[in-house]
């Protein structure tokens, strides 16, 4: 009897540990990690923003409490619903990234608009349109403008939140995806996507005074500094190859020391479609999104400094599948992109 | 054998008239629509490119709350008056990436007038830093305007040397600028800044509708861009500067228009397509029906040694005499029908015209031409192919 429980328990043992390796909630290595707390808003393709707390690491797998929805871009409505338009909606695309100021998201849309979610209220403004096709949403050095970056023309639109007007709208190349500045704020740093280059711009007079480039960098897309403002991680998903052809290089994080503006480092990231970066307080932990371009996407908890990945969070499939959702928009995966966190928050907020 | 195939085509063609005036009809009626479609648009994009150059600002502020008033006023002419404060002047200058300010007061004749009564409007400049009349000025006149001098558009219908009153100040007419296409300049009155003061000071006391203007107010602040900043730039920096304005880059009011034009255009062009490729199955329709009929003649002439090039080019040639004339017919009531609907098109559309200049008139007209030949070849290219291809015994015992 004995010998049949003691089987049964390793049989139990491995299932688990099979489960554990193959389930979307992957935890690749769990030792040592940093206790983090804060609640995570990833914005995808879909319109809505995935909530994961980090205290916990739960995926979300809670249509109503796990996502705050901005747009129906991804919903599975047709026709008019409601008296909106919703393949009209769809057509104008989800959202991107987001700035978290106060109680207050600032999310860019994929059709260049910029709306507004209070994480209280669940209150929503109307979608001020200024740009084309936004990428990240940055809050800026001195905290007075978001900084969207435009897919679609290559410009940085600098936002006045309290006005909700555009400030300045920056030329920078042909399609931009992140910024982030020095701290001295001397220099800006923009991710060009299809162009693989890092722009480092004057942030005086807002010119591109040196480009940073190598040749497994082919299609960027958002970046971060590091919290002591040493490195830039760049992320390189590389679906891409110069000229839009299939990529043939290896996802990566290209880190890039501000001192000298060299590349320093290339974190490889196989299968990792990594899209954005977030580093906690303490700059130990980067937190990753990453496209399979599955049927999921991913959060990644990585160690900063050794670069081990230490968890992977299913952030769409976990919700998706829990409701039998199937993803019909782009190739039937969904897309996450842009993170932010509210560090320190407990609790996810009320959805509405 | 010496066929001269010229000769004979157009004989053919006067053997039958009637039919041979619808073919040439039919050509009429496409090269008409198309080339007076094109000249249309052309003739609009032309106006817009001299207006904006005529206009020398990258950017026009005006007030927020009268934006469309600005643009239909730019546009279409529409004389408006609306008024801010001339500290918005100052304010523009000190926004990033403004090279030069100059401000402009617009402003709406009376509806009534003892003795000029002609729909104008009444633009003011400075005439020390204005870059829009001031070059026109040095280039033309010589001097600056001083005093109660006034220069006038190409459709205000007064000669250099008159005398016109406005709010019961004469003005004298010093010049007459060259046509633009846009109403702003062909039916604007210039005159300086101080004479526009003057003017709406003294008419309390000499017009019978007075205007009330206080030398603190202005109507709109032109804008020229620094070297490196886009004209979309600076106005969204004049926006988020100074409250209470809208910036408008020139450009963004081309594009505006541009992309209106566009919408039209694809309109003009689908339904040309479709005139010409009804045309074009008419006409085939019509020479296979040539061929058809006369294939005992043309297996004689084949059975007396004419050679398949020569029956070949004999089709080809009556299609071509028919297509020439037809397109020159086109050439001339398309701009006939121009001519006399322009009017009503562009009181419709608001949108300024003036025609493309010569040059690019002819490069029209030949297109056109060409345009017909091309119409007339095509419709016939396979039935004459198909006569050349006939065998002579059998095409006259066929035709028989």
């Amino acid at each position: 009897m004995k010998k049949v429980l003691l089987v049964m328990a390793a049989l139990a043992l491995l299932a688990g540990g099979y489960y554990l390796s193959s389930s979307h909630t992957d935890s690749v290595q769990a030792a040592g990690r940093e206790n983090l707390s804060g609640i995570a808003f990833i914005a995808g393709h879909g319109g809505h923003l995935a909530m994961i707390n980090l205290a916990t690491l739960k995926p979300p797998t809670d249509i109503q409490n796990d996502r705050i929805v901005i747009t129906e871009a991804g919903s599975e409505m047709e026709g008019t619903v409601a008296g909106i338009h919703i393949e009209a909606v769809k057509r104008q695309g989800g959202i991107h990234g987001s700035a978290l100021i106060g109680k207050d998201l600032y999310v860019g849309l994929l059709d260049g608009s910029v709306v507004k979610y209070n994480l209280d209220t669940g209150a929503e403004s109307r979608q001020y349109k200024i740009g084309n096709k936004f990428c990240d949403a940055v809050i800026g050095p001195g905290g007075k403008h978001i900084y969207f970056e435009d897919m679609a023309d290559g410009h940085v639109y600098e936002f006045d939140y309290k006005t909700m007007k555009l400030a300045d709208k920056i030329p920078v190349g042909a399609s931009v995806c992140g910024i982030q500045w020095t701290k001295n704020r001397k220099y800006a740093y923009v991710s060009g996507m299809p162009d693989g280059t890092v722009y480092v711009l004057d942030w005086k007079t807002k010119k591109v005074v040196q480009k940073i480039h190598d040749g497994t960098m082919t299609f960027l897309h958002q970046i971060r500094m590091t919290p002591d403002g040493k490195q830039l991680w760049v992320t390189c998903a590389n679906e891409f190859d110069p000229g839009l052809k299939p990529g043939t290089h290896t996802p990566e994080i290209i880190v890039i020391d501000t001192a000298t503006n060299k590349i320093v480092d290339h974190i490889k990231m196989p299968g990792m479609f990594v899209h954005d970066v977030v580093f906690s307080p303490s700059g130990k932990t980067a937190l990753i999104t990453a496209r399979t371009y599955k049927n999921d996407s991913e959060l990644i908890l990585m160690d900063a400094a050794t670069h081990v990945i230490e968890k992977k969070v299913s952030t769409c499939y976990s919700c998706h599948g829990a409701y039998g959702i199937r993803v019909r928009m782009d190739n039937g995966s969904p897309l996450l992109c842009g993170m932010t966190v509210a560090w320190g928050m407990k609790h996810k907020p009320k959805t509405f | 054998m010496g066929l001269n195939i010229v000769s004979v085509a157009i004989k053919n063609i006067r053997r039958k008239v009637i039919r041979s005036i619808l073919l040439l009809l039919a050509v009429t009626v496409v090269t008409g629509t198309i080339f007076s479609a094109t000249l249309f648009i052309s003739s609009m994009r032309n106006a817009l490119r001299i207006g904006t150059y005529r206009l020398g600002a990258d950017v026009l502020v005006v007030p927020e709350k009268y934006e469309s008033q600005a643009r239909s006023a730019l546009l279409s002419g529409k004389p408006e008056s609306f008024y801010m404060s001339r500290a918005v002047l100052g304010e523009v200058r000190k926004v990033e990436g403004v090279k030069s300010a100059s401000a402009q007061l617009f402003i709406k004749p009376a509806s009534f007038s003892c003795c000029f009564n002609v729909n104008t409007f009444l633009v003011a400049f400075n005439p020390k830093n204005d870059f829009t009349v001031a070059p026109w000025l040095a280039n033309h006149l010589g001097k600056p305007l001083t005093g109660n001098e006034i220069i006038v558009g190409r459709l205000v219908p007064v000669a250099v040397g008159d005398t016109i009153p406005f709010y019961g100040t004469s003005f004298k007419v010093m010049g007459t600028m060259e046509s633009t296409g846009m109403n702003f300049f062909d039916r604007s009155v210039f005159m300086t800044m101080d004479a526009a003061y003057n003017m709406a000071a003294q008419s309390k006391e000499r017009a019978m509708q007075p205007i009330s203007i206080n030398r603190n107010q202005i109507s709109a602040v032109l804008v020229k861009d620094e070297e490196g900043y886009s004209p979309d730039r600076v106005s969204i920096k004049i926006e988020n500067a100074i409250p209470g304005v809208k910036a408008i880059a020139s450009d963004k009011v081309i594009s505006t228009v541009r992309k209106q034009l566009a919408g039209l255009l694809k309109g003009i062009v689908a339904a040309s397509f479709i005139i010409w490729v009804l045309a074009l199955l008419m006409m085939g329709f019509a020479f296979y029906m040539i061929v058809n009929e006369r294939q005992r003649e043309l297996g004689l002439m084949m059975a007396m040694g004419a050679k398949r090039r020569h029956i070949f080019g004999l089709i080809m040639n009556e299609a071509i005499w028919i297509s020439l004339p037809g397109g020159m017919l086109g050439l001339v009531t398309g701009s006939a029908l121009l001519y006399f609907f322009k009017g009503l098109l562009l009181h419709s559309m608001r949108l300024p015209y003036l025609l493309p200049r010569a040059s690019t008139l002819a490069e029209l007209v030949a297109g056109a031409v060409v345009f017909s030949l091309l119409t007339g070849m095509l419709s016939s290219l396979i039935p004459a192919a198909m006569a050349s291809r006939m065998e002579p015994y059998e095409a006259v015992r066929k035709g028989e």
